[in-house]
């Protein structure tokens, strides 16, 4: 083993001595970084998974617009004209009443109460996908298109698209928020313990200095010590966030059967847990190297 | 070996511990440093091993010279200097094997090479038998030994010890001087410090006197 390789295999080795030595503070430690690393991951996968909901929902402002339940084929080729030719109409689309009754049929817990009935109850309809977001233009069509001969209702479902978009930007702006200031708790957790270390241990780096220890030499069993709480505290934070998911998944299922969906949360793919281990790690190095560095800046000023 | 040239020395107090020091130690010599309590010593021995730095002046050891090397190379020449420190410095948390073995863990040796050195200095020192015990167990001419083994276990070219004999009775202090003596015989460079010069008188040796951070008598 080359030299090298040795000096950090035996600050590994000192590091894991130190955590074994102390085992109630570095479980404390690592529950500490754990619950601080699982609230925002909770909360990214919370809001991972309404903001993938969400994107499954067409964003794109449409106006739909309803017949007359007694308007003919003939009529709806008129109206589909009427609505092709605004320039702000991007795309018409024809929903025959006969298809959209096999549509309810298929995606609801109606059909039995659908074959009860002696005739559809489902009127032709259209829905056109706008070309413009802006309110007023789309409130302009929409009265215009109200007007069309046979139409009986032109509903436009724009705005609580608008809205839920808001609402998942405000949502991934408060976890980016949530995860600054947790990773600033980490660090702070990590730097703590390392300087009672250091502190502890301050007779024998004075001595170590003396014989020829470079600051370096110094830092290196820390700073893998704070790698390794680093380590245990993250890989624990991802076993707290998976358990509150399944648990919080258990209820949505519950709720969602019962209207017919069937919703799911996903938890984190490999790479994301990978990177979220990996950045805990870095912050707990982080900390570790700032503790350090300002400790052995002060017993040099004192000695 | 070692070189000072116009070296002085100037606390962060303010107090001069040295002032417009030149000398110079020859490689396989073996110099007594001698001078009342607080005549500057210790800073004379600690700027010679790169433990300090002079204020002025400079100081060349084994052709390089110490206020030119940053932090980490003049921590790595450190390695090559056995220091044996007035308050011997022992860990007493850690076993004697431990604590002479500590400068060999420094610089990444491995288990089969710090097994055989650390042998090495503890029987040169006769604390072969020791090895387990821990430093207060050890009488005080004991535990100047251990810090001697733990100055020579890297095997430096030059050794320096600071008042070796200060505490000790007459024995001991001749068993010491003895053990310096023996490592001048073989080739190491000794320089060490006494505020007694009768006990330093069997050594032989170059005797520097150092009063009032100067350098008295015998030097070039």
């Amino acid at each position: 083993m080359s030299p090298w390789l040795r000096l950090h295999a035996m600050a590994l080795a000192d590091a894991w001595r130190r955590v074994a030595g102390q085992p109630l503070a570095s479980a404390v430690a690592m529950a500490v970084i754990a619950l601080a690393v699982a609230l925002p991951v909770l909360a990214y996968v919370i809001v991972g998974n309404a903001t993938r909901a969400a994107g499954s929902f067409d964003a794109d402002p449409h106006i739909n617009v309803f017949l007359a339940l007694d308007a003919t084929d003939e009529d709806a080729r008129r109206v589909e004209a009427a609505l092709k030719a605004r320039p702000e109409s991007a795309a018409v689309r024809f929903i025959p009443r006969g298809k959209a009754l096999e549509e309810l049929k298929a995606s609801s817990h109606l059909a039995d109460l659908l074959a009860q009935l002696d005739r559809n109850p489902l009127p032709h309809a259209f829905s056109v996908r706008m070309k413009t977001r802006d309110a007023e233009r789309l409130s302009a069509v929409r009265a215009d298109w109200l007007t069309l001969p046979r139409v009986d209702q032109v509903s436009a479902d724009f705005e609580w698209a608008e809205k839920l978009s808001r609402a998942t930007r405000f949502a991934q702006r408060a976890v980016a928020g949530l995860i600054a200031i947790l990773a600033a708790a980490v660090l702070l957790v990590v730097g703590h313990l390392i300087r009672l270390q250091v502190v502890t241990q301050r007779e024998e780096i004075a001595l170590s200095q003396l014989v020829g220890a470079t600051a370096a030499d110094v830092r290196r069993p820390f700073l893998y010590h704070g790698v390794l709480q680093g380590m245990a505290g993250g890989a624990l934070a991802l076993g707290v966030a998976a358990m509150g998911v399944s648990w919080l998944d258990l209820e949505l299922q519950a709720l969602t059967s019962s209207y017919g969906a069937d919703l799911k949360i996903t938890f984190l793919t490999m790479p994301e847990g990978v990177v979220i281990v990996g950045s805990v790690v870095l912050l707990a190095l982080a900390g570790a190297w700032l503790s350090v560095s300002r400790e052995l800046r002060r017993f040099a000023a004192a000695a | 070996m070692i070189q000072f040239s116009a070296v002085a020395k100037r606390y962060a107090g303010g107090h001069e511990a040295l002032q417009d020091v030149s000398c110079e130690v020859m490689a396989g010599e073996l110099v007594v440093v001698t001078g009342p309590s607080g005549a500057g010593k210790s800073t004379f021995l600690k700027l010679a091993s790169g433990i300090e730095r002079a204020t002025r002046g400079s100081v060349v050891v084994n052709g390089q010279n110490l206020s030119s090397l940053g932090e980490t190379a003049l921590a790595v020449l450190r390695r090559n200097i056995g220091f044996v420190f007035q308050d011997h410095k022992l860990l007493f948390d850690r076993s004697a094997w431990d604590n002479v073995a500590l400068p060999l863990r420094i610089a990444g040796a491995s288990r089969d090479e710090t097994g055989r050195r650390v042998r090495a200095a503890l029987d040169k020192v006769g604390l072969l038998g020791r090895e387990k015990a821990m430093p207060v167990t050890l009488s005080g001419g004991e535990q100047q030994r251990l810090c001697i083994a733990r100055a020579i276990v890297n095997r430096p070219a030059i050794l320096v010890a600071d008042e070796p004999t200060g505490n000790l009775d007459a024995a001991s202090a001749r068993a010491v001087l003895d053990l310096f003596l023996s490592f001048n015989r073989v080739g190491v460079t000794v320089l060490l410090s006494t505020h007694d010069e009768a006990a330093a008188a069997p050594l032989g040796g170059r005797h520097l006197a150092i009063a009032s951070g100067r350098l008295a008598a015998g030097a070039p």
